[in-house]
C-alpha cells in the first residue's frame, strides 16, 4: 500500500460521511445514488491526480472542491431531465445563483446540518435493523464496503445489498430535521440506535480487536455531534453520552484473554480507564442544566457510574444504586432492570426480600422462558449459605438457557459465595 | 398576477474578469436574496440567468451575424420572470433586482402575453 492509498483510506474515513452528507442535501435524497457516486467520482480523481502530479497542501479541502465542481457539472447537465433538492431548485437552476447556492452548501456549519439530517433519516424506522447498521457504518462513519464486511462477518456482496435496499427505502423520505412535536419521539430512536451501535462494538465476538472498539468511538462521536447542536439534544443524549463513556472505560477488563467476559467482581479495576469516567461523571453534571425530556440513558449512566466509581466490588453504593433502579423502573417498567435492582438490593444484605422480589419475577412473561431468574436465585441463595438450595436452581438455569462459559461463571462464583458466606 | 419578464441590457462585457472572487460571491448572494424574497412569495418563475456578450442574430431571410458588431447597450445579458398583479409592481420588484449593481444596466419590464 502506498502513502497515497493511506492517506486517501484516512480521507474516506475522515470526510466521506460530510461529503455524502451535503451531496445528499443538494441533489435530494431521492438522488442519493447520485451523491454516492459523486462521492466515489471525487476519491477517484484524487488518486489518480495525486499518484500523476502530487498530493495537494490540503488534501481534505481538495476533496471538498472536487465534489463540490463535480456537483455543478452535474446540475447542469441534468437540470433539465433531474429534479434536485425541492427547496434549493429555483437556485440551482438559475446561473445567478448556482454556483454561491452549491459553494453555501459546501460550508462548514451547512454540512454539520447535512450530517445531523442524515444520523435522523438513518435512525428511521422504515430500516430494518440488520440494513441499518451497515447503512450507518458506511454513512455516517465512513467505513469502507470492505471495513464492514470484515467487522461483521459478511460477505462485501452481502453488505452491498444492504446498502443497496436501504438507498432505496430512504428515497421517498425527507431529508429533514424533525419538526419540534416529532423531535423527542425522533431522539429516542436515534439514541436507541446509537446505543445499539456502541453495543455492537462493545460485547462483538471479539472484543480485543481494534475495529470493534472503534464502533464504540464512532457512536461515540455520533452521539457528540448530537450533544453539540442545541436544538436537539436532551438530557438522554447527554445520559447516553456519559452512559458510553462509563462502559468503553471498562472495556479492556470486560474479557479475559480467550475472549470471555468476566464478571464485575473479578475485574481488575486498574485496567479502567479512569479518563473517561472522569469525562462521564463531567457530563453527567452537565446533565442537570438541560431539560428534562426522558430520560432512560441518564439514568443507566447513574447506576453505570457508581459501578466506576467504588474501589472495589465491595465498596459498591448499593444502596444508591437500588434508589437509581427505582427510577428507572418508573420511567421503563423493564423487568430485566426489576432483576438487577434485586441483585443490588441482595448486596445491600436485604436478601429475603431479594429473593422474594426475584420469585415474583419468574412469572412475567418477559421472563417465564428465561434463565435468569432462576441463576439469580441461585446467586442470592448462595450468598445466604443455602448450598443445596442454590445447586439446584443453578441446575435448573442450567437446563433453561445461557452458554457454556456463562454455566462456568455462575458455578464457579456460586463456589467463592459458598466459602465465604456474607 | 401575470408573469413579467425582466430584460437585463448593457453591462459590462469584461465583468468577470475584473471582478475579485468575493465581489462574484457577494453578488451571487444578493441575487439569492432577491430569489428567496420572490420565492417566498410566490413570485418567483425562475431565477434566468446571464448570457454571453457573444452569439449570432439570424435575420428572417437567413442571413447570420455575429452579434459582437451590435451596441453594447442595446445586448440582452440577462434575464429573469416574476410573478406580479400588474406593471407597477413588476417595475417596483425590477428596481430591487441585484442587477443594478452592475455597470450601465437597463432593464426592460415586459408582461409575458396570454394567448388565447
Amino acid at each position: 500500500m502506498t502513502d497515497i492509498d493511506r492517506l486517501i483510506g484516512q480521507l474516506y474515513k475522515t470526510q466521506s460521511a460530510k461529503l455524502l452528507a451535503v451531496l445528499t442535501r443538494i441533489f435530494g435524497i431521492h438522488n442519493i445514488d447520485l451523491a454516492e457516486d459523486v462521492l466515489q467520482e471525487a476519491f477517484s480523481k484524487a488518486l489518480i491526480d495525486w499518484q500523476q502530479h502530487h498530493v495537494p497542501e490540503k488534501p481534505a479541502a481538495w476533496l471538498m472542491t472536487t465534489a463540490k465542481n463535480q456537483a455543478l457539472d452535474i446540475i447542469r447537465t441534468n437540470k433539465t431531465k433531474t429534479k434536485f433538492s425541492q427547496d434549493l431548485s429555483q437556485y440551482l437552476n438559475s446561473e445567478w445563483t448556482l454556483a454561491s447556492t452549491v459553494a453555501q452548501e459546501f460550508q462548514l456549519p451547512k454540512i454539520k446540518d447535512d450530517q445531523l439530517r442524515m444520523i435522523f433519516i438513518c435512525c428511521h424506522q422504515s430500516i430494518k435493523p440488520k440494513s441499518r447498521i451497515v447503512f450507518i457504518l458506511k454513512t455516517l462513519c465512513g467505513f469502507s464496503i470492505r471495513a464492514i464486511s470484515r467487522a461483521l462477518l459478511l460477505t462485501e456482496a452481502t453488505v452491498k445489498k444492504r446498502l443497496l435496499r436501504t438507498r432505496e427505502k430512504l428515497k421517498p423520505l425527507s431529508f429533514e430535521l424533525p419538526t419540534d412535536d416529532k423531535l423527542s419521539e425522533a431522539m429516542d430512536t436515534v439514541h436507541t440506535v446509537l446505543y445499539l451501535l456502541f453495543n455492537e462494538g462493545f460485547y462483538s465476538s471479539d472484543p480485543k480487536k481494534a475495529i470493534n472498539i472503534e464502533f464504540c468511538q464512532e457512536a461515540i462521536a455520533l452521539v457528540k455531534m448530537l450533544i453539540d447542536e442545541p436544538r436537539v439534544a436532551n438530557q438522554d443524549t447527554l445520559g447516553l453520552f456519559a452512559l458510553m463513556h462509563f462502559n468503553i472505560a471498562r472495556i479492556n477488563a470486560r474479557v479475559d484473554n480467550e475472549g470471555y467476559s468476566i464478571p464485575l467482581d473479578l475485574q481488575d479495576r486498574t485496567l479502567w480507564q479512569q479518563e473517561y469516567i472522569n469525562t462521564g461523571t463531567r457530563i453527567l453534571k452537565l446533565c442537570d442544566e438541560v431539560n428534562v425530556t426522558s430520560s432512560r440513558f441518564y439514568m443507566e449512566a447513574l447506576i453505570a457510574q457508581q459501578h466506576c466509581c467504588a474501589a472495589t466490588f465491595a465498596d459498591t453504593n448499593w444502596s444508591l444504586i437500588v434508589d437509581y433502579y427505582d427510577d428507572y423502573i418508573k420511567k421503563t417498567d423493564s423487568p430485566v432492570a426489576k432483576l438487577n435492582q434485586a441483585i443490588a438490593l441482595g448486596y445491600t444484605g436485604e436478601l429475603n426480600e431479594a429473593i422474594e422480589r426475584v420469585e415474583s419475577l419468574q412469572s412475567h412473561k418477559a421472563l417465564v422462558n428465561s434463565h435468569m431468574p432462576l441463576a439469580i436465585l441461585a446467586h442470592l441463595n448462595a450468598k445466604t449459605g443455602n448450598e443445596k438450595l442454590a445447586y439446584q436452581q443453578a441446575q435448573h438455569s442450567k437446563e433453561i438457557g445461557g452458554t457454556e462459559h456463562e454455566h462456568r461463571l455462575m458455578m464457579q462464583q456460586l463456589q467463592r459465595l459458598l466459602n465465604r458466606p456474607s | 398576477m401575470n408573469d413579467f419578464m425582466l430584460i437585463y441590457k448593457g453591462g459590462d462585457p469584461k465583468w468577470m474578469e475584473n471582478t475579485s472572487k468575493e465581489e462574484m460571491a457577494a453578488s451571487m448572494e444578493q441575487w439569492g436574496a432577491w430569489m428567496g424574497m420572490l420565492e417566498q412569495k410566490e413570485q418567483l418563475v425562475s431565477g434566468g440567468s446571464p448570457l454571453s456578450y457573444t452569439g449570432n442574430s439570424i435575420s428572417q431571410n437567413g442571413v447570420v451575424t455575429d452579434l459582437s458588431s451590435a451596441e453594447l447597450k442595446e445586448l440582452v445579458s440577462g434575464y429573469s420572470i416574476i410573478k406580479a398583479n400588474d406593471i407597477d409592481e413588476a417595475t417596483a420588484i425590477a428596481k430591487e433586482c441585484p442587477i443594478f449593481n452592475y455597470p450601465n444596466i437597463t432593464v426592460e419590464v415586459r408582461p409575458v402575453m396570454c394567448v388565447g
